[in-house]
């Protein structure tokens, strides 16, 4: 995955957001994913404008001092979301 | 001839028999599941008695014809339980067991091979009255049950975890024993009529054949995950089910019951008893 793509949420996905954690369902592929917190600040930064990098970049202010972890979390969490079609790159 | 119509979850299928085997074998299956609903059928079985074989069909095409009516039982049990879901509007039907006490449910979503039929066995042998150990609706927009309530079936394999006495051969009107299977009327263990019940406890119980008993809490979105994966009537619902599932996951507390082999049978089912005590004191009417 190229840190330059960017990230956006799929049409069609239904979405819930149930406590801090999210619950969506494809109804295409009639597959139900949930988010845990962390999955569903990534899920939420994209949002068509911001590339990989860029989320990558928002999570480091949040969390300073894990920049390598986070590009691997967030790397991770992009192919889940994407394998699942729920997001797709642009 | 005599015909019964069969109704679950706003679907209903009819059923004609003719002969007294064939009445035997469909008053076995079916006579726990309430009358009197108003749907209309759209599908007609039909389980004739010719000598010694049983012989169903549906819509006039031959399914299954023998000289076991255990074998016809089951072929029927599974043809009818197909044709309702595919009929089914009115509500969530989830792939789960069900028991209830003092008007509390307590559902067991899960798979084939996922172990609720031997849990629901045990529990119902604890003191929780038997629903269903197949199938649950929960109606669009309510928070009543209806149980599927057919008879408790239970694979061969399975037997080694009951202690019942399942080596009798004989058909006592209780049971229907076949190769495969071991059918159990509701009448041949612990359900108690009451008024509806509604879901208080999910418990997604999880088979695997080594370890320890493991309990653990599911959020609400992951509890609306696993219910979305239980769900066989989807496509006949808007959105899929999935804002009821939603609804659901958030009403009521849900969790993963792990690992409950030969040797942790009683311990699981200790604690899942566990688990409904809490739940009976959570919904309690407050003073």
């Amino acid at each position: 995955m190229s840190l330059e793509a960017t990230p956006r949420h799929k049409a069609g996905v239904l979405v819930d957001q149930l406590d801090d954690e999210l619950l969506l369902y494809h109804p295409a592929l009639e597959t139900a994913v949930y988010l845990n917190q962390t999955a569903f600040l990534v899920w939420r930064l994209c949002d068509g404008q911001r590339s990989v990098a860029r989320i990558c970049e928002v999570l480091d202010g949040a969390f300073p001092g894990a920049a390598e972890q986070i590009v691997a979390d967030v790397g991770t969490s992009l192919q889940t979301l994407a394998e699942r079609g729920i997001i797709e790159f642009t | 001839m005599a015909s019964r119509t069969v109704a679950f979850a706003g679907s209903a299928v009819r059923i004609e028999t003719s002969g007294v085997a064939a009445a035997d074998v469909v008053d076995f299956l079916f006579r726990h599941i309430p009358q009197g609903q108003s749907a209309q059928p759209h599908v007609t079985f039909r389980v004739a008695a010719e000598g010694d074989w049983l012989a169903l069909s549906r819509d006039g095409l031959v399914l299954h014809a023998r000289d076991s009516p255990a074998a016809v039982a089951g072929t029927l049990l599974n043809e009818v339980t197909h044709a309702l879901i595919d009929g089914s509007r009115a509500g969530l039907v989830l792939h789960a067991a069900a028991l209830h006490t003092e008007g509390l449910a307590l559902l067991l979503p899960g798979r084939s091979g996922s172990g609720k039929t031997t849990l629901t066995f045990r529990l119902a042998a604890c003191g929780l009255a038997y629903l269903t150990d197949e199938l649950v609706c929960v109606p669009l927009g309510s928070s009543d049950l209806e149980p599927f309530t057919r008879p408790l079936v239970v694979k061969k394999e399975a037997r080694a975890f009951l202690d019942d006495g399942f080596d009798s051969e004989c058909v006592s009107g209780r049971r229907l024993n076949g190769e495969d299977t071991i059918m159990v009327s509701p009448a041949g263990i612990r359900t108690a009529p009451g008024p509806a019940c509604r879901p208080a406890l999910l418990v997604f119980p999880r088979l695997q054949p080594c370890g320890r008993v493991a309990v653990e809490r599911l959020s609400k979105a992951q509890a609306g995950m696993t219910l979305m994966s239980c769900l066989v009537n989807a496509r006949n619902l808007p959105a899929h089910g999935f804002g009821e599932a939603s609804r659901l996951a958030r009403q009521v507390a849900a969790y993963r019951v792990t690992c409950w082999g030969r040797d942790h049978i009683d311990e699981t089912v200790h604690e899942i008893v566990a688990l409904c005590e809490e739940a009976l004191i959570e919904n309690a009417p407050r003073s």
